[in-house]
């Protein structure tokens, strides 16, 4: 058995109190063997970064449903480059509308996820994204 | 997950090591990973470190799940954070033996430390380790007080044998206890109330309280723990918490705190920095004899000759295994 394992960072980011899908896709992470730091409502870009590295995670699943995706996820990434991050994926889920898409992807977001989509789908993009 | 190949490229070894002893957030993480999979890069940092730190002072607090022991993490340190302090926390949590993943939610309890710039804190789980704390957690406890923090505190749910052990490890054992409802009380069935040297009945705000501390109390007055090398001894004590209506927390602090001393004065503290050495030298041989001899002998012959002859009920697994014992081991 190898002991080397997949950690990913599920997080709240913004204002608003609602974390069952968030903590659905952290379990279903879990049951396919990977190790899920889950931080809770409501963190701030600068949190997640921080604990993104703290936590040495191969990916970072954030979960908006507040709406200012648009302004979160750019800050998000504004910490990334003081912080000198890169290859570290991140994947936004939520209520997204899909004229956002292009805007988040251009900004560096490696995948959407809008309220909806199948777990394992979600599970298995996870999955080949890390993969060693 | 970052293998040793690609931290050669990226990051060079100096840079990484330099990093560490700034107790930067990135190199810590990425050094706890390699620690975490017994990288040999991990071994090679842990050289440079060896020798040329103060320990730190160990806080184990452990409990059944859900006692709240992140909450109580989270309030004990926001004070001690004025002081200047630089603290770190080990949270440490399950693997699923299914599945081999973890959720580590302890994060979410420990909402007013995260920010604090002295503070760092790392999820761990317990991955492989049959038993007993998660052979990592020694290896990460050097490497934090190598990068100078002064308290380390590691948080672990009280099931099986990782409570003994994060015992022997911690200077100070904190065991959280909540009120129960009925008769049998759980928590004095486990070897919890043997090991702690100061007890919390937190979530004290909950009805059933005022009886567990009575009937704790009393468990109290039967013994204390005594060193006979050193004709000292330390009174287990209880203190009420509740980190919902904020009470306690200061007297825990204070019980600590107490403890220290007791353990700096009685020489106690290097005392059982010793002895915690001494575990992690049994603990990486216990791990090498188990991967490196046990996998040799398993693919020799004579194993699997042996194997067949208890099968076949020729000789019992006992008289096999003082064979192999007495042909592979030269001591
Ligand atoms: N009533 C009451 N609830 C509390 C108190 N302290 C914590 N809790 C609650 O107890 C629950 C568990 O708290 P945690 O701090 O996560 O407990 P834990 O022991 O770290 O849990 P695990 O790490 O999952 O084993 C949370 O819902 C807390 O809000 C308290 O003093 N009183
Ligand atoms: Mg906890």
């Amino acid at each position: 058995m190898t002991l080397e394992k997949t950690r990913v960072l599920i997080a709240k980011i913004g204002l608003d109190g609602h974390d069952r899908g968030a903590k659905v896709v952290a379990r279903a992470l879990k049951e396919s063997g990977i190790e899920v730091i889950y931080t809770g409502l409501r963190s701030t870009p600068d949190e997640v970064v921080r604990t993104a590295l703290q936590e040495d995670v191969d990916l970072i699943g954030v979960s908006i449903l507040s709406g200012a995706h648009r302004t979160l996820i750019k800050k998000l990434f504004k910490v990334f480059k003081e912080k000198e991050i890169k290859d570290l994926p991140v994947l936004v889920g939520g209520i997204i509308p899909e004229d956002d898409y292009q805007y988040l992807k251009k900004i560096g977001v490696a995948k959407i996820f809008s309220t909806g989509t199948p777990i394992s789908e979600i599970v298995d993009f996870v999955k080949s994204t890390t993969a060693p | 997950m970052i293998k040793s190949s690609c931290l050669d490229n990226k990051y060079r070894f100096n840079e990484l090591l330099t990093g560490i002893l700034d107790a930067e957030d990135k190199e810590l993480g990425r050094a706890i990973s390699l620690i975490e999979n017994r990288d040999k890069l991990a071994y090679e940092i842990l050289k440079n470190l060896y020798g040329k730190f103060n320990p730190a002072y160990l806080i184990g607090i452990t409990g059944p799940p859900g006692a709240g022991k992140s909450t109580l993490i989270d309030s004990l340190l926001t004070d001690w954070l004025k002081e200047n302090k630089k603290i770190a926390v080990i949270a440490v949590d399950p693997s699923s033996q299914i599945s081999g993943g973890a959720f580590l939610g302890d994060r979410i309890r420990m909402k007013n430390i995260t920010n604090h710039k002295n503070v760092f804190i790392r999820s761990m789980a317990t991955r492989g380790s049959t038993g007993g704390l998660n052979p990592a957690v020694y290896d990460t406890v050097i490497l934090l007080s190598a990068a100078g923090f002064d308290m380390i505190v590691i948080e672990t749910v009280g099931v099986g044998q990782t409570e003994i052990d994060i015992v022997r490890l911690a200077d100070t054992s904190v065991v959280v206890a909540v009120p129960e409802a009925g008769d049998e009380i759980q928590i004095f069935k486990s070897d919890l109330m043997e090991v702690g040297d100061i007890f919390v009945l937190n979530k004290a705000d909950l009805p059933g309280a005022a009886k567990m501390e009575i009937m704790i109390n009393q468990l109290f007055n039967l013994k204390s723990k005594t060193n006979r090398n050193l004709d000292i001894s330390w009174k287990p004590q209880l203190v009420k918490t509740s980190t919902y209506e904020k009470y306690g927390i200061d007297e825990l602090r204070n019980k600590i705190i107490e403890h220290y001393n007791f353990l700096k004065e009685s020489r106690l503290f290097e005392l059982n920095h010793d002895q915690v050495i001494e575990k992690q030298l049994i603990y990486l041989l216990e791990e090498k004899i188990y991967t490196d001899f046990i996998g040799k002998i398993r693919n020799c012959d004579t194993y699997k000759q042996l194997l067949e002859n208890i099968v076949s009920g020729q000789i019992t697994p006992h008289q096999a295994a003082d064979q192999l014992l007495k042909k592979n081991l030269k001591l």
